[in-house]
Protein backbone atom coordinates (compact mmCIF):
# COMPACT_ATOMS: atom_id res chain seq x y z
CA UNK A 1 0.00 0.00 0.00
CA UNK A 2 1.45 3.44 -1.11
CA UNK A 3 0.62 5.72 1.77
CA UNK A 4 1.33 8.53 -0.24
CA UNK A 5 -1.98 8.28 -2.48
CA UNK A 6 -3.58 6.99 0.44
CA UNK A 7 -2.68 10.05 2.51
CA UNK A 8 -4.07 12.46 -0.91
CA UNK A 9 -6.89 10.04 -0.86
CA UNK A 10 -7.94 10.45 2.90
CA UNK A 11 -7.42 14.25 2.69
CA UNK A 12 -9.02 15.27 -0.46
CA UNK A 13 -12.06 12.83 1.37
CA UNK A 14 -12.03 14.41 4.13
CA UNK A 15 -11.74 18.17 3.17
CA UNK A 16 -14.74 17.83 0.78
CA UNK A 17 -16.65 16.37 4.07
CA UNK A 18 -15.79 18.70 6.36
CA UNK A 19 -16.60 21.65 3.64
CA UNK A 20 -20.38 19.91 3.62
CA UNK A 21 -20.44 19.59 7.54
CA UNK A 22 -22.58 22.52 9.56
CA UNK A 23 -20.89 24.68 11.35
CA UNK A 24 -20.98 24.80 14.92
CA UNK A 25 -22.13 28.42 16.01
CA UNK A 26 -19.98 30.46 18.14
CA UNK A 27 -22.75 30.09 20.68
CA UNK A 28 -21.66 26.68 21.06
CA UNK A 29 -18.28 26.74 21.37
CA UNK A 30 -18.14 27.41 25.16
CA UNK A 31 -17.14 23.78 25.83
CA UNK A 32 -14.58 23.88 22.72
CA UNK A 33 -13.03 27.04 23.36
CA UNK A 34 -11.45 25.04 26.72
CA UNK A 35 -7.57 24.54 26.96
CA UNK A 36 -8.02 20.80 27.16
CA UNK A 37 -10.13 20.81 23.78
CA UNK A 38 -7.16 21.96 21.73
CA UNK A 39 -4.90 19.53 19.97
CA UNK A 40 -1.24 20.80 21.47
CA UNK A 41 -2.38 23.89 23.51
CA UNK A 42 0.19 24.00 25.77
CA UNK A 43 3.34 25.68 24.13
CA UNK A 44 6.45 23.80 23.30
CA UNK A 45 5.02 20.26 24.97
CA UNK A 46 4.41 18.28 21.85
CA UNK A 47 7.16 19.40 20.30
CA UNK A 48 9.74 17.78 22.95
CA UNK A 49 7.37 14.68 23.04
CA UNK A 50 8.03 14.68 19.33
CA UNK A 51 11.93 15.23 19.47
CA UNK A 52 11.96 12.37 22.07
CA UNK A 53 9.89 9.86 20.01
CA UNK A 54 11.73 10.33 16.20
CA UNK A 55 14.78 10.34 18.30
CA UNK A 56 14.28 6.04 19.02
CA UNK A 57 11.93 5.51 16.77
CA UNK A 58 12.28 4.95 12.81
CA UNK A 59 9.25 7.18 12.30
CA UNK A 60 8.84 10.48 11.87
CA UNK A 61 5.91 13.38 11.88
CA UNK A 62 3.86 10.74 14.19
CA UNK A 63 0.97 13.01 15.03
CA UNK A 64 2.84 15.92 14.32
CA UNK A 65 4.76 17.65 11.50
CA UNK A 66 8.27 16.83 11.72
CA UNK A 67 9.20 14.85 8.61
CA UNK A 68 13.31 14.62 9.75
CA UNK A 69 16.16 16.63 9.53
CA UNK A 70 17.28 19.41 11.05
CA UNK A 71 19.02 16.95 13.81
CA UNK A 72 21.58 14.57 14.44
CA UNK A 73 19.70 13.25 17.28
CA UNK A 74 22.52 11.39 18.70
CA UNK B 1 24.57 24.90 -5.00
CA UNK B 2 21.22 25.19 -2.00
CA UNK B 3 18.92 25.83 -3.94
CA UNK B 4 20.10 23.04 -6.70
CA UNK B 5 19.69 20.71 -3.91
CA UNK B 6 16.42 21.57 -2.63
CA UNK B 7 15.12 21.43 -6.25
CA UNK B 8 16.60 17.91 -6.62
CA UNK B 9 15.25 16.89 -3.36
CA UNK B 10 12.16 17.81 -3.48
CA UNK B 11 10.88 16.93 -7.24
CA UNK B 12 9.39 20.27 -7.96
CA UNK B 13 6.88 18.37 -10.42
CA UNK B 14 5.30 16.71 -7.28
CA UNK B 15 5.47 19.77 -4.96
CA UNK B 16 3.52 22.13 -7.35
CA UNK B 17 1.35 19.58 -7.62
CA UNK B 18 0.64 19.54 -3.88
CA UNK B 19 0.97 23.64 -3.91
CA UNK B 20 -1.82 23.53 -6.67
CA UNK B 21 -4.38 21.30 -4.56
CA UNK B 22 -3.68 22.94 -1.51
CA UNK B 23 -4.20 26.95 -2.78
CA UNK B 24 -7.75 25.41 -4.65
CA UNK B 25 -8.97 23.79 -1.90
CA UNK B 26 -7.69 26.81 0.39
CA UNK B 27 -9.60 29.53 -2.13
CA UNK B 28 -12.55 27.91 -3.49
CA UNK B 29 -13.56 26.79 0.43
CA UNK B 30 -13.11 30.24 1.83
CA UNK B 31 -16.86 31.25 1.59
CA UNK B 32 -17.45 33.39 4.91
CA UNK B 33 -15.10 36.11 6.33
CA UNK B 34 -14.84 36.97 10.39
CA UNK B 35 -12.71 38.76 12.99
CA UNK B 36 -9.68 37.16 13.02
CA UNK B 37 -8.62 34.72 15.81
CA UNK B 38 -6.22 36.47 17.71
CA UNK B 39 -4.73 33.67 20.02
CA UNK B 40 -2.40 32.53 17.78
CA UNK B 41 -1.10 35.41 17.59
CA UNK B 42 -0.53 36.50 21.21
CA UNK B 43 2.21 37.38 23.22
CA UNK B 44 3.54 35.12 25.18
CA UNK B 45 6.78 33.74 26.75
CA UNK B 46 7.48 30.01 27.56
CA UNK B 47 10.29 27.84 28.77
CA UNK B 48 10.32 23.59 28.64
CA UNK B 49 12.98 21.80 30.41
CA UNK B 50 13.73 18.22 29.65
CA UNK B 51 16.06 15.19 31.95
CA UNK B 52 16.29 12.33 29.06
CA UNK B 53 17.95 9.14 30.53
CA UNK B 54 18.55 6.36 28.38
CA UNK B 55 18.90 2.69 29.01
CA UNK B 56 20.34 -0.05 27.36
CA UNK B 57 20.03 -3.08 30.12
CA UNK B 58 23.44 -3.55 31.06
CA UNK B 59 24.80 -3.73 27.54
CA UNK B 60 22.10 -6.04 26.49
CA UNK B 61 19.54 -3.98 25.26
CA UNK B 62 19.10 -2.08 22.02
CA UNK B 63 22.06 -2.96 19.92
CA UNK B 64 23.75 -5.42 22.05
CA UNK B 65 27.27 -5.19 20.52
CA UNK B 66 27.41 -1.34 21.66
CA UNK B 67 27.15 1.00 25.07
CA UNK B 68 23.73 2.93 24.46
CA UNK B 69 23.31 4.47 27.51
CA UNK B 70 22.48 8.45 27.78
CA UNK B 71 21.42 11.26 29.87
CA UNK B 72 20.33 13.95 27.81
CA UNK B 73 19.19 17.70 29.61
CA UNK B 74 17.60 20.26 27.01
CA UNK B 75 15.91 23.70 27.73
CA UNK B 76 14.02 25.52 25.01
CA UNK B 77 12.75 29.22 25.21
CA UNK B 78 9.84 30.88 23.28
CA UNK B 79 9.56 34.75 23.02
CA UNK B 80 6.95 35.59 20.95
CA UNK B 81 5.73 39.54 20.47
CA UNK B 82 2.36 40.33 18.48
CA UNK B 83 3.21 43.35 16.13
CA UNK B 84 -0.06 44.56 15.43
CA UNK B 85 -3.60 43.07 14.75
CA UNK B 86 -2.52 40.55 12.25
CA UNK B 87 0.87 40.00 12.41
CA UNK B 88 3.70 38.40 15.21
CA UNK B 89 7.10 38.04 15.34
CA UNK B 90 8.88 35.05 17.65
CA UNK B 91 12.41 33.68 18.86
CA UNK B 92 12.98 30.32 19.81
CA UNK B 93 16.24 28.73 21.12
CA UNK B 94 16.96 25.15 22.02
CA UNK B 95 20.60 23.64 24.28
CA UNK B 96 20.93 20.68 24.69
CA UNK B 97 24.14 18.98 26.85
CA UNK B 98 24.65 15.26 26.21
CA UNK B 99 26.03 12.25 27.76
CA UNK B 100 25.67 9.46 25.50
CA UNK B 101 28.08 6.39 25.11
CA UNK B 102 28.35 5.90 21.14
CA UNK B 103 28.57 9.96 20.84
CA UNK B 104 31.37 10.21 23.65
CA UNK B 105 33.63 7.57 22.09
CA UNK B 106 32.78 8.65 18.71
CA UNK B 107 34.01 12.38 19.71
CA UNK B 108 36.85 10.92 22.55
CA UNK B 109 38.38 8.62 19.19
CA UNK B 110 37.55 11.86 16.64
CA UNK B 111 39.78 13.97 18.74
CA UNK B 112 43.17 12.05 17.65
CA UNK B 113 42.18 12.84 14.18
CA UNK B 114 40.18 15.82 13.93
CA UNK B 115 41.59 18.51 16.56
CA UNK B 116 38.33 18.61 18.13
CA UNK B 117 38.67 19.96 22.09
CA UNK B 118 37.31 17.76 24.28
CA UNK B 119 34.62 20.81 25.70
CA UNK B 120 31.81 20.49 23.91
CA UNK B 121 28.26 21.72 24.62
CA UNK B 122 26.26 19.24 23.14
CA UNK B 123 23.75 20.97 21.17
CA UNK B 124 22.00 24.53 19.98
CA UNK B 125 19.21 25.18 17.77
CA UNK B 126 17.62 28.92 16.90
CA UNK B 127 15.09 29.59 15.24
CA UNK B 128 12.94 32.81 13.99
CA UNK B 129 9.40 32.68 12.86
CA UNK B 130 6.95 35.68 11.34
CA UNK B 131 3.37 34.72 11.26
CA UNK B 132 0.67 36.66 9.44
CA UNK B 133 -2.84 36.14 9.94
CA UNK B 134 -5.68 38.52 7.39
CA UNK B 135 -9.24 39.36 8.70
CA UNK B 136 -10.38 36.49 6.60
CA UNK B 137 -8.66 34.13 8.42
CA UNK B 138 -6.19 33.11 5.85
CA UNK B 139 -2.75 32.82 8.06
CA UNK B 140 0.85 33.02 6.08
CA UNK B 141 4.15 31.57 8.20
CA UNK B 142 7.89 32.37 7.73
CA UNK B 143 10.64 31.01 9.32
CA UNK B 144 14.44 29.56 9.46
CA UNK B 145 17.17 27.90 11.96
CA UNK B 146 19.87 26.98 12.53
CA UNK B 147 21.65 24.24 14.54
CA UNK B 148 25.17 22.77 15.54
CA UNK B 149 26.12 20.01 16.87
CA UNK B 150 29.13 18.09 17.30
CA UNK B 151 28.99 16.32 14.01
CA UNK B 152 25.99 17.50 12.46
CA UNK B 153 25.01 21.17 11.49
CA UNK B 154 21.52 22.43 10.45
CA UNK B 155 20.18 25.16 8.15
CA UNK B 156 16.39 25.11 8.24
CA UNK B 157 13.76 26.85 6.11
CA UNK B 158 10.05 26.93 5.96
CA UNK B 159 6.66 28.11 5.26
CA UNK B 160 3.19 27.36 5.22
CA UNK B 161 -0.08 28.58 4.97
CA UNK B 162 -3.31 27.76 6.82
CA UNK B 163 -7.25 28.86 6.79
CA UNK B 164 -10.54 28.57 8.30
CA UNK B 165 -13.55 27.88 7.29
CA UNK B 166 -17.24 27.22 8.13
CA UNK B 167 -17.42 29.96 11.29
CA UNK B 168 -14.11 28.32 12.25
CA UNK B 169 -15.73 25.18 12.30
CA UNK B 170 -12.87 23.97 9.95
CA UNK B 171 -9.04 25.10 10.10
CA UNK B 172 -6.73 23.59 6.78
CA UNK B 173 -3.21 24.12 6.86
CA UNK B 174 0.01 23.16 4.61
CA UNK B 175 3.27 23.72 5.53
CA UNK B 176 6.76 23.38 4.30
CA UNK B 177 10.09 22.54 5.45
CA UNK B 178 13.54 22.39 3.54
CA UNK B 179 16.52 21.44 6.08
CA UNK B 180 20.12 22.03 4.27
CA UNK B 181 22.23 19.69 6.95
CA UNK B 182 25.85 18.83 7.05
CA UNK B 183 26.88 15.32 8.65
CA UNK B 184 31.04 15.72 9.94
CA UNK B 185 32.06 12.15 8.80
CA UNK B 186 34.02 11.21 11.85
CA UNK B 187 34.01 7.18 12.30
CA UNK B 188 33.86 5.49 14.80
CA UNK B 189 37.00 3.98 14.51
CA UNK B 190 38.69 7.83 14.70
CA UNK B 191 39.25 8.33 11.37
CA UNK B 192 37.84 11.42 9.29
CA UNK B 193 36.37 12.17 6.22
CA UNK B 194 35.05 15.14 3.99
CA UNK B 195 31.52 16.23 5.38
CA UNK B 196 28.48 14.70 3.80
CA UNK B 197 25.02 16.86 2.86
CA UNK B 198 21.54 15.60 3.88
CA UNK B 199 18.27 17.19 2.43
CA UNK B 200 15.13 17.46 3.82
CA UNK B 201 12.17 18.22 2.33
CA UNK B 202 8.88 18.27 4.33
CA UNK B 203 4.98 18.68 2.97
CA UNK B 204 2.86 18.55 6.24
CA UNK B 205 -1.11 18.59 5.52
CA UNK B 206 -3.30 19.21 8.20
CA UNK B 207 -7.15 19.79 8.99
CA UNK B 208 -8.73 20.06 12.23
CA UNK B 209 -12.79 19.82 11.55
CA UNK B 210 -15.10 20.57 14.84
CA UNK B 211 -17.77 17.31 14.34
CA UNK B 212 -20.08 18.97 17.39
CA UNK B 213 -19.99 21.05 20.45
CA UNK B 214 -18.12 18.54 22.51
CA UNK B 215 -15.97 17.30 19.79
CA UNK B 216 -13.43 17.62 16.85
CA UNK B 217 -10.90 15.37 15.03
CA UNK B 218 -7.37 16.14 13.26
CA UNK B 219 -6.10 14.32 9.98
CA UNK B 220 -2.31 14.77 9.28
CA UNK B 221 -0.71 13.87 6.22
CA UNK B 222 3.43 14.30 6.53
CA UNK B 223 5.57 13.78 3.23
CA UNK B 224 9.05 13.91 3.62
CA UNK B 225 11.97 13.07 0.86
CA UNK B 226 15.69 12.95 2.20
CA UNK B 227 18.68 12.54 -0.05
CA UNK B 228 22.71 12.38 1.02
CA UNK B 229 24.02 10.85 4.17
CA UNK B 230 21.02 9.42 5.82
CA UNK B 231 23.70 7.05 8.07
CA UNK B 232 25.36 8.16 11.25
CA UNK B 233 28.57 8.84 10.14
CA UNK B 234 29.81 6.79 13.41
CA UNK B 235 27.55 3.35 13.64
CA UNK B 236 29.16 0.32 12.79
CA UNK B 237 28.30 -2.84 12.08
CA UNK B 238 29.64 -6.57 13.74
CA UNK B 239 30.89 -9.17 11.29
CA UNK B 240 30.89 -13.03 12.79
CA UNK B 241 34.73 -13.08 12.23
CA UNK B 242 34.45 -10.02 14.85
CA UNK B 243 35.49 -7.64 12.27
CA UNK B 244 33.64 -4.04 12.52
CA UNK B 245 32.98 -1.54 9.44
CA UNK B 246 30.63 1.20 9.13
CA UNK B 247 27.15 1.80 8.67
CA UNK B 248 25.90 1.79 4.86
CA UNK B 249 22.55 3.06 3.80
CA UNK B 250 20.80 4.06 1.00
CA UNK B 251 21.11 8.24 -0.14
CA UNK B 252 17.64 8.33 -0.38
CA UNK B 253 14.43 8.04 1.77
CA UNK B 254 10.83 8.86 1.14
CA UNK B 255 8.68 8.82 4.40
CA UNK B 256 4.79 8.99 4.67
CA UNK B 257 3.10 9.33 7.79
CA UNK B 258 -0.77 9.34 7.58
CA UNK B 259 -2.34 10.55 11.37
CA UNK B 260 -5.85 10.66 12.80
CA UNK B 261 -6.62 12.13 16.33
CA UNK B 262 -10.53 12.62 17.86
CA UNK B 263 -11.09 14.95 20.62
CA UNK B 264 -14.16 14.44 22.90
CA UNK B 265 -15.36 16.32 26.01
CA UNK B 266 -17.38 14.23 28.65
CA UNK B 267 -18.23 17.03 31.03
CA UNK B 268 -15.37 18.79 32.22
CA UNK B 269 -13.14 16.35 31.42
CA UNK B 270 -12.05 15.16 27.73
CA UNK B 271 -10.72 11.89 26.17
CA UNK B 272 -7.99 12.19 22.84
CA UNK B 273 -7.35 9.77 20.92
CA UNK B 274 -5.07 9.07 18.16
CA UNK B 275 -4.12 6.30 15.37
CA UNK B 276 -0.98 7.02 12.90
CA UNK B 277 0.42 4.58 10.35
CA UNK B 278 4.01 5.36 8.96
CA UNK B 279 6.00 4.04 5.91
CA UNK B 280 9.29 4.45 4.53
CA UNK B 281 10.93 3.72 1.03
CA UNK B 282 13.57 1.69 3.56
CA UNK B 283 10.60 -0.88 4.13
CA UNK B 284 10.32 0.62 7.64
CA UNK B 285 6.30 0.41 8.97
CA UNK B 286 5.64 1.82 11.96
CA UNK B 287 1.94 2.02 13.72
CA UNK B 288 0.93 4.33 16.49
CA UNK B 289 -2.01 4.04 19.64
CA UNK B 290 -2.05 6.82 21.89
CA UNK B 291 -4.77 7.80 24.52
CA UNK B 292 -4.83 10.80 26.92
CA UNK B 293 -7.59 12.08 29.50
CA UNK B 294 -7.55 15.23 30.84
CA UNK B 295 -9.34 14.96 33.88
CA UNK B 296 -9.76 18.72 35.31
CA UNK B 297 -10.23 20.16 38.70
CA UNK B 298 -11.12 23.31 40.40
CA UNK B 299 -13.00 24.66 37.22
CA UNK B 300 -9.93 23.89 34.85
CA UNK B 301 -7.30 25.24 37.38
CA UNK B 302 -5.55 22.09 37.64
CA UNK B 303 -5.18 19.67 35.10
CA UNK B 304 -4.03 15.87 35.33
CA UNK B 305 -3.35 14.17 32.31
CA UNK B 306 -2.35 10.53 31.96
CA UNK B 307 -1.43 9.29 28.83
CA UNK B 308 -0.28 5.95 26.98
CA UNK B 309 0.69 5.36 23.61
CA UNK B 310 1.73 2.06 21.61
CA UNK B 311 4.09 1.93 19.21
CA UNK B 312 5.23 -0.88 16.58
CA UNK B 313 7.42 -1.12 13.97
CA UNK B 314 9.11 -3.36 11.43
CA UNK B 315 12.97 -3.84 10.55
CA UNK B 316 14.23 -1.52 7.68
CA UNK B 317 15.59 -4.31 5.23
CA UNK B 318 18.85 -3.67 5.93
CA UNK B 319 18.55 -4.06 9.50
CA UNK B 320 20.87 -7.03 11.43
CA UNK B 321 22.36 -7.24 14.86
CA UNK B 322 25.05 -9.20 13.01
CA UNK B 323 26.07 -9.45 9.65
CA UNK B 324 28.20 -12.67 8.04
CA UNK B 325 29.58 -10.31 5.13
CA UNK B 326 29.82 -6.59 4.13
CA UNK B 327 26.48 -5.77 1.88
CA UNK B 328 25.58 -2.80 0.06
CA UNK B 329 23.65 -1.65 3.08
CA UNK B 330 23.86 -2.09 6.34
CA UNK B 331 22.98 -0.99 10.05
CA UNK B 332 22.81 -2.57 13.18
CA UNK B 333 21.08 0.88 14.69
CA UNK B 334 18.52 -0.90 16.88
CA UNK B 335 16.45 2.37 15.83
CA UNK B 336 15.97 0.64 12.90
CA UNK B 337 15.26 -2.85 13.65
CA UNK B 338 12.09 -4.47 15.13
CA UNK B 339 10.34 -3.80 18.00
CA UNK B 340 7.20 -2.99 20.12
CA UNK B 341 6.98 0.20 22.26
CA UNK B 342 4.80 0.92 25.62
CA UNK B 343 4.87 4.08 26.88
CA UNK B 344 2.95 5.57 29.52
CA UNK B 345 2.88 9.08 31.47
CA UNK B 346 1.74 12.15 33.31
CA UNK B 347 1.12 15.33 33.29
CA UNK B 348 0.29 17.77 36.28
CA UNK B 349 -0.74 21.42 34.96
CA UNK B 350 -1.56 24.57 37.31
CA UNK B 351 -2.84 27.98 35.92
CA UNK B 352 -2.51 31.16 38.61
CA UNK B 353 -1.88 34.04 37.70
CA UNK B 354 0.49 36.61 40.34
CA UNK B 355 3.34 34.34 41.01
CA UNK B 356 5.93 35.55 38.49
CA UNK B 357 3.21 37.80 35.99
CA UNK B 358 0.30 39.31 36.80
CA UNK B 359 -1.01 37.71 33.58
CA UNK B 360 -2.11 34.04 34.48
CA UNK B 361 0.88 31.49 33.52
CA UNK B 362 0.60 28.11 33.15
CA UNK B 363 2.99 25.96 35.14
CA UNK B 364 3.32 21.94 34.37
CA UNK B 365 5.40 19.07 35.73
CA UNK B 366 5.42 15.79 34.04
CA UNK B 367 6.59 12.25 33.69
CA UNK B 368 7.59 9.38 31.14
CA UNK B 369 8.39 6.22 30.66
CA UNK B 370 9.20 4.19 27.62
CA UNK B 371 9.73 0.40 27.32
CA UNK B 372 10.56 -1.00 23.78
CA UNK B 373 10.88 -4.82 23.68
CA UNK B 374 14.80 -4.84 22.87
CA UNK B 375 15.12 -3.50 26.46
CA UNK B 376 16.11 -0.02 25.35
CA UNK B 377 13.88 1.93 27.56
CA UNK B 378 14.12 5.32 28.58
CA UNK B 379 12.40 8.14 31.24
CA UNK B 380 11.61 11.58 31.17
CA UNK B 381 10.88 14.64 33.17
CA UNK B 382 9.72 18.00 31.91
CA UNK B 383 9.10 21.22 33.17
CA UNK B 384 7.07 23.61 31.67
CA UNK B 385 5.83 27.50 32.16
CA UNK B 386 4.11 29.72 29.89
CA UNK B 387 2.44 33.00 30.36
CA UNK B 388 0.45 35.50 28.53
CA UNK B 389 2.71 38.82 28.20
Amino acid sequence: MNTKYLGCGILTLLVVSASACTPVRFNERERLSQPDMAFDSTPLKSEIEADVYSAREGASGVFTGGGGGGCGCY
Amino acid sequence: MLLTRLITAIRPAFLLRILAVTYAIVVATAAQAAAPTADELDSIFAARGIVYQQEDDGGSGGNPTIEEDATIYEGILLFQQRLNENNAASFKAVGDLVTAASYDDARDKAETVSGATGYNPGRFNLEGRWKYRSDSRTGFTLHTSYGQEYAYRSTGYGFGISQSLNEESTQLSADFQFYDDTVRMIRYDGSKETDEPRDTATGAFSLTQTLSPVSLMNLSWVYSRQRGMLATSFNSVLFDNGERDFEVLPDERVRNTVSVRYKHAIGEDSVQLGLSHYQDSWELDGQAFEARYFYRLNDGQLTLEPSYRFYTQTATEYFSEQFSAPQNYQTSDSDLGHFDGHSAGLVLSYRKAGWLTKEPSNYDIGFNMYRRSDDLNFYWLTLGWYTAL
